[in-house]
């Protein structure tokens, strides 16, 4: 076994775009930084902060005159070469006036951030990660602080205590804690979930050790955002503040004080309420500015596709070579997606024959879905999708909006996976059914209500009234799923595609959705296409199979053909691996390593790398799907193709396996 | 020895509901035992409680009643002092490999973490000839250590959840739905490594799944859930091939197997084997089971049946379990095994 | 439902004790000085012991705490230190005031900062991009610059609009509005980006989201999935940061208020700060606090409107 395999996509089948693959992270600090210096404008923004703060901190270096120095002489003058920003009514330099003042505002900020982030997180981090009363009792208080005009208290505040403006400062950080106070509790409540907490619990580490060690380091990213955030909005109260000039005594300089100074003299020198009024606006945004950064760098730490390969992928191999059927649906020929340039499905080909069951199946980042999305149409912009997909003689790639909504509902259908999720939680069910029927039938009033009866009674609910009034959170999984049904026969579809549509239901449940599914396919003669990774559920419900792997099909026969003649040494190792057909006690058969990324499918047979019977010839170049002849055991069968150099030999191996099996009987 | 080394005796466990409502009792009258180096699973679906039985062994759900035992040593209601020495004997697997392992820490950082917080006083040198030597055995090359969980396939992960917790030479090992999230090829490679660490260190495991299939492949016995209560445990053998309770038949019979031909037959006998009896438990006493039982009748819901042991030695809960007709041939997994295996045949 | 509404409720009560409490504490422990404040520096012992006699300040703190929370529950706050007039009396007229203003700025924000919000999510990108542009800058430039901003444009330069002052809508109405049209842009400003960004997120999270895939594909039409099922549930989470924006906005008030030499509740709390009234404080802050809960329960009953989850419950 190779030690260390290609990164690859999760396990869960929901995850078949390779665009959302989490590729290496390693957390580092300075890949952090170098993510974040890839940001124009946070950078910008960073770096003006910091000449700021630096200019603030040196006033009394480099500010050219004393800040209270009045010179009458040369009041109210614009910027001039021997003062830069001009002078204010008095005759102040107003730049050595905003350097001075800049002291005050950021040593208030500094105090005011300073209480709100220890509040913040340790509040936070206790409610989030201890829960119970505790967070029970923070989250009302929080609530509380959060609901006060904060202005009245600080009024008394600085009442109270002479305008002072250190005290004021902590009392606005308490007031601001609250924010972070919900944020930390939760980022640590996501955290708690994690099962690697829950190792660590088993370990036996107390609760403040983990907090340390495992709730921290995770959560620092939507801290520290949120942190530049409330740096800007203190900012601006705190100016507020100034300007009505608590916090600060005249004539000492504070930016706020000043903007209030200037507006004494708006109608002789409109000027004034420039440099410290844009001054101040200029900070928030760059705080603003910095959070935008930071928040997108720790995004994009969390979700970095393997994008940065995204070389484009050498000419693949030669599209479908599937014989075309007398009578077909859907045509599929030669369709590629790409995200970005890498393409993640090459030229896929097959034919949905009127009532016909197909299934796609194969594991997580073999393009199952993007496939089942480049039939629906419903791959997003940046996605380019090459080939034919023919409905109905109609070619629908790439083709007007009005073609694709002609056909969405009525001619093709679509059941997701998830079916919790599938509709919207803010409508009742026969709103939204009654959406759809309304949109396909043109029904109103009773007429609709009582096609939305019929089609609820249709996919089996026994108590279809009721369940129209229902809103999804009030329905089980079960259900749900069976309503999504209902939507999906609501445009009396010739096709259903369907994702996945048992995978999330429990096993019983997703018996009796595949019933249901064969039921309604035989009542109406629809077909559908089944994407799936249990070819347990194409044995129960398919008649024809395509076997992904790595964007390609690799296989596809009848599904009968499939099972007793499988060609292609995926489609054999994905069988012999299943449990199912283990014996008790032995060994499962397992293909090595895993299912390669896009930017890593090599150029030849992309299974051989993990493939038992390899040959040098299968990694020269692109393998073709070929069509392999009948098998005199089967003369009648029909179109299987297999895309692999050794498939015939392999079919013979069946064929001798068939037959001592048959001896033995 | 005769003594089994995880005891678990009349367990309930409980979950508030709000004012004024009766606690959800998750689950209920539970009883098992586990052997050394013996794999004893628990299979449901969801709201069975399978998931709730296992944190409930590993200290991460609280037990309302009832006691669990390991090696005689009452841990139900252990404090952390008491988890991080349990820690050295009693460990877990979870479902998700992307949640499992802190994505914050190296590979080497997790799986020593354990030797660290509960093991033996070590040196340094000594933690990573450790952790080496584990990855090594899941098949994981030393140069891991110092790279990030983020860098791993799932599969990978998952080896490295089992590296940790096994580092420590555990006696038993809580894997719940360990190989659920992977997918088919993977998972066949996390459960022939499961398998290899039990032969070679006599670990007992908690097999926590939905997959009976995969229960099958790998249990000494099998404790089968619904709603909280056991409806039957017994060998795997016996459990899986011949079922005796109404539901466990009818979670066999929903397994979809890849044999178009079986599944023919197969998808006849589900159909069967799930209906609306209309006879429901009420307050908490009958059958859970006895709304979907084909069986289903009044007597179910008089009383709830009680788990009887059967003179096979597997017990069942089901008050007509001696006037069922035998299982449907059709529905049971070892009739199915039957695909060619000449995959592995290397030219 | 109504045992959550209860619960918010008694919240309210909560808020409505504790912060008069807070700032009745805060306000006392200054209160040696309160005489000689509004005396002036040159009253006598005597006549400050007058003062304090006659307004109770010789008593201890506790004492007239519990003295004005007594009346305080039956709308009598006391009289002012300064004016020796009961604070209700000072306090009625500038709740209109202050009512127009804070009122005026919820409704812009809110029409006008979901009317961005939609338009930024449906429209196209570029219309995306200014909209971002203009909501960086708007939340960044501060309310009391951008008051005098828009005294320097729309009165100094412009003469269009008047720079200070208030007119009572029954004298003149047309006044009345004009002089409200500069304080309330510069109140609202903020909350429109906040609304236009809450919005616009909420309502592209929805058109992204796994039903509206699966409504699409089903049949259902563009313009539905937009302004049926996109905005429908985009209200519930815009509603609520509403309620978060006017909090805002209340403490707003008092420097808009003050830069427009308005005489609403605002401008007189910062006066009266000043003058350590605190009579005159305490009622206010009372006011401030049943508006917050008034705003507070019709959020609640919104979004119990809007959510079913909370419906049901």
């Amino acid at each position: 076994m190779t030690a260390i395999d290609t990164p690859a996509v999760p396990g869960g089948p929901s995850t078949d775009l390779p665009a959302a693959e989490s590729g290496g992270r390693p957390p580092s600090r300075f890949r952090a930084l170098r993510e974040y210096l890839r940001r124009p404008l946070g950078v910008i923004a960073g770096a003006f902060l910091l000449v700021v703060i630096v200019a603030t901190a040196l006033a009394r270096v480099i500010s050219p005159y004393d800040p209270l120095k009045q010179d009458l002489f040369h009041s109210l003058a614009l910027p001039s070469a021997t003062h830069l920003l001009g002078t204010d009514k008095l005759g102040r330099d107003v730049l050595s006036r905003l350097l001075w003042g800049g002291q005050v505002s950021l040593l208030g900020l500094v105090e005011a951030l300073a209480v709100a982030f220890v509040i913040g997180i340790t509040l936070g981090l206790v409610a989030g990660y201890v829960g119970r009363v505790i967070d029970n009792v923070i989250s009302r208080l929080t609530e509380v602080v959060m609901a006060i005009p904060g202005i009245v208290i600080l009024l008394m505040v600085y009442s109270a205590t002479n305008n002072n403006q250190h005290i004021g400062m902590i009392v606005l950080g308490v007031l601001s804690a609250p924010t972070l106070i919900r944020v930390t509790r939760g980022a640590a409540q996501a955290v708690r979930e994690e099962t690697y907490v829950a190792a660590s619990r088993v370990t036996g580490m107390g609760r403040i050790l983990i907090m340390i060690r495992h709730v921290l380091p995770n959560i620092w990213g939507p801290i520290i955002v949120n942190t530049a955030v409330l740096a800007a909005v203190i900012l601006g109260i705190q100016g507020g503040l100034n300007y009505i000039n608590l916090g600060v005594n005249p004539p000492n300089p504070s930016w706020g004080g000043m903007v209030s100074e200037a507006q004494q003299t708006l109608s002789q020198q409109p000027w004034l309420i420039i440099p410290s009024g844009l001054l101040i606006t200029l900070v928030i945004m760059s705080f603003m500015l910095v959070a935008d950064a930071l928040r997108d760098t720790s995004a994009s730490n969390r979700s970095r596709a393997g994008s940065a390969k995204a070389a484009a992928q050498a000419v693949s191999a030669d599209g479908d070579d599937v014989p075309a059927a007398d009578e077909v649906l859907l045509r599929v020929r030669d369709t590629s997606v790409s995200f970005s340039g890498l393409e993640v499905v090459s030229r896929v080909g097959f034919d949905v024959r009127p009532g016909e069951a197909l299934g796609i199946v194969g594991e997580s980042g073999c393009g199952k879905t993007v496939t089942a999305s480049a039939i629906l149409g419903s791959l997003d912009a940046s996605a380019v999708t090459s080939g034919h997909v023919i409905f109905e003689g109609q070619e629908l790639v790439n083709a007007p909006r009005k073609v694709r909504a002609g056909i969405r509902g009525s001619g093709i259908a679509y059941i997701s996976q998830d079916p919790m999720v599938a509709l919207d939680p803010s409508f009742s069910v026969a709103s939204q059914l009654g959406e759809l029927v309304g949109r396909h039938d043109h029904l109103r009033g009773a007429h609709r209500r009582e096609r939305v009866i019929d089609l609820l009674t249709q996919v089996g609910l026994p108590d279809p009234a009721d369940v129209a009034r229902r809103f999804p959170h009030q329905l089980s999984g079960g259900m749900a799923q069976r309503v999504s049904i209902a939507c999906a026969l609501a445009g009396r579809p010739r096709l259903l595609v369907a994702d996945e549509p048992t995978t999330a239901l429990d096993v019983t449940i997703q018996g009796e959705i595949l019933g249901l599914l064969r039921r309604l396919q035989q009542d109406t003669g629809m077909s559908i296409v089944i994407i799936t990774h249990d070819l347990g559920v194409v044995a129960d419900i398919c008649d024809r199979v395509v076997v992904m792997y790595a964007g390609q099909v690799i296989e596809a026969a009848d599904a009968e053909e499939l099972f007793a003649d499988p060609s292609h040494p995926y489609t054999r190792a994905l069988l012999a691996s299943n449990p199912i057909v283990a014996e008790a006690g032995t060994k499962l058969l397992s293909i090595p390593g895993t299912v390669p990324n896009p930017a890593d499918w090599p150029h030849g047979c992309r299974f051989a790398d993990r493939c038992p019977l390899r040959l040098d010839a299968c990694t020269e170049g692109p393998i073709r799907l070929e069509l392999l002849p009948a098998p005199p055991t089967h003369p009648d069968t029909l179109d299987h193709a297999a895309r692999c150099i050794r498939a015939e030999e392999l079919e013979t191996t069946n064929q001798l396996a068939a037959k001592k099996t048959k001896e033995a009987a | 020895m005769s003594a089994d080394l995880l005891e678990i005796n009349d367990l309930e466990i409980t979950y508030p509901r709000g004012f004024g409502k009766a606690p959800f009792r998750a689950v209920q009258e539970l009883s098992l035992r586990v052997g050394r180096g013996e794999t004893v699973s628990i299979v449901g679906e969801s709201g069975s409680g399978k998931t709730t039985i296992g944190s409930a062994i590993l200290g991460l759900a609280r037990v309302a009643s009832g006691s669990i035992k390991l090696n005689g040593e009452e841990i139900a209601h252990a404090g952390v002092r008491q988890r991080r020495e349990l820690a050295s004997r009693l460990q877990a697997v979870f479902q998700d490999p992307f949640s499992s392992l802190d994505p914050s820490q190296t590979v080497g950082d997790v799986v020593a973490e354990p030797l660290r917080v509960a093991g033996p006083k070590l040196s340094a040198a000594e933690i990573n000839e450790r952790v080496v030597a584990m990855l090594a055995r899941v098949g994981i090359a030393q140069s891991a250590v110092s790279k990030y969980p983020a860098e791993f396939s799932g599969g990978q992960r998952q080896r490295i959840a089992i590296a940790r917790a096994l580092v420590l030479e555990p006696e038993i090992v809580v894997c719940d739905e360990a190989v659920s999230a992977l997918d088919v090829s993977v998972q066949a490679q996390v459960l022939n490594l499961l398998d290899d660490l039990q032969r070679d260190v006599g670990t007992s495991y908690v097999f926590i799944s939905h997959n009976m299939a995969v229960v099958r492949h790998i249990s000494d016995r099998v404790v089968v859930l619904y709603r909280g209560r056991v409806m039957e445990q017994g060998t795997a053998a016996e459990v899986c091939d011949t079922p005796a309770h109404p539901y466990t038949r009818s979670l066999l019979a929903s397994v979809p197997v890849p044999d178009v031909a079986a599944q023919k037959g197969r998808r006849e006998a589900r159909m069967s084997s799930i209906v609306a009896s209309g006879i429901a438990p009420h307050d908490g006493v009958g059958c859970p089971f006895a709304p979907r039982c084909p069986f289903a009748q009044q007597k179910c819901v008089d009383a709830t049946p009680p788990l009887v042991e059967l003179p096979d030695g597997r017990s069942v809960a089901c008050v007509r379990v001696g006037e069922l007709p035998p299982p449907d041939e059709r529905s049971v997994l070892a009739t199915t095994a039957a695909v060619s295996t000449t995959v592995t045949e290397k030219s | 439902m109504l045992k959550n509404l209860g619960l918010r409720l008694l919240g309210s009560l909560v808020l409505l004790i504790v912060v008069p409490t807070i700032t009745f504490f805060l306000q006392g422990a200054g209160s040696n000085n309160i005489a000689r404040s509004v005396l002036g520096l040159t009253a006598t012992k005597s006549q400050i012991d007058a003062f304090n006699h006659t307004l109770g300040l010789d008593q201890p703190l506790w004492q007239r705490y519990f003295s004005w929370l007594g009346g305080a529950v039956h709308g009598d706050f006391g009289l002012s230190y300064t004016t020796q007039q009961p604070v209700q009396d000072i306090l009625a007229p500038r709740l209109a005031v202050s009512l127009s203003l804070i009122v005026g700025a919820l409704l812009v924000f809110t029409i006008v900062g979901m009317l961005l919000g939609v338009i930024s999510a449906t429209g196209n990108k570029i219309v995306g991009r200014v909209v971002d542009a203009v909501s960086t800058v708007g939340i960044a430039v501060p309310n009391f610059w951008l008051a005098v901003i828009l005294i320097a444009v729309f009165a100094v330069n412009l003469n269009l609009l008047p720079a200070t002052g208030y007119v009572d809508p029954s004298d003149d109405p047309g006044l009345w509005l004009a002089s409200l049209v500069l304080p309330v842009i510069a109140l609202a400003f903020a909350g429109i980006t906040a609304v236009a960004k809450q919005t616009r997120d909420q309502m592209l999270l929805s058109i992204a989201s796994p039903y509206a895939r699966s409504l699409r594909a089903n049949g259902a039409s563009e313009f539905s999935l937009v302004y049926k099922h996109a905005l429908r549930n985009a209200a519930a989470p815009v509603v609520t940061v509403l309620g978060v924006i006017f909090v805002g906005a209340l403490s707003g008030s008092v420097i808009v208020e003050n830069i427009f030499v308005l005489p609403g509740l605002g401008s007189q709390a910062l006066q009266s700060t000043l003058q350590h009234d605190v009579p005159v404080i305490q009622g206010i802050s009372v006011y401030f606090i049943i508006i917050v809960v008034i705003v507070n329960v019709l959020i609640d009953i919104a979004n119990t409107i809007l959510n079913p989850k909370v419906r049901a419950a």
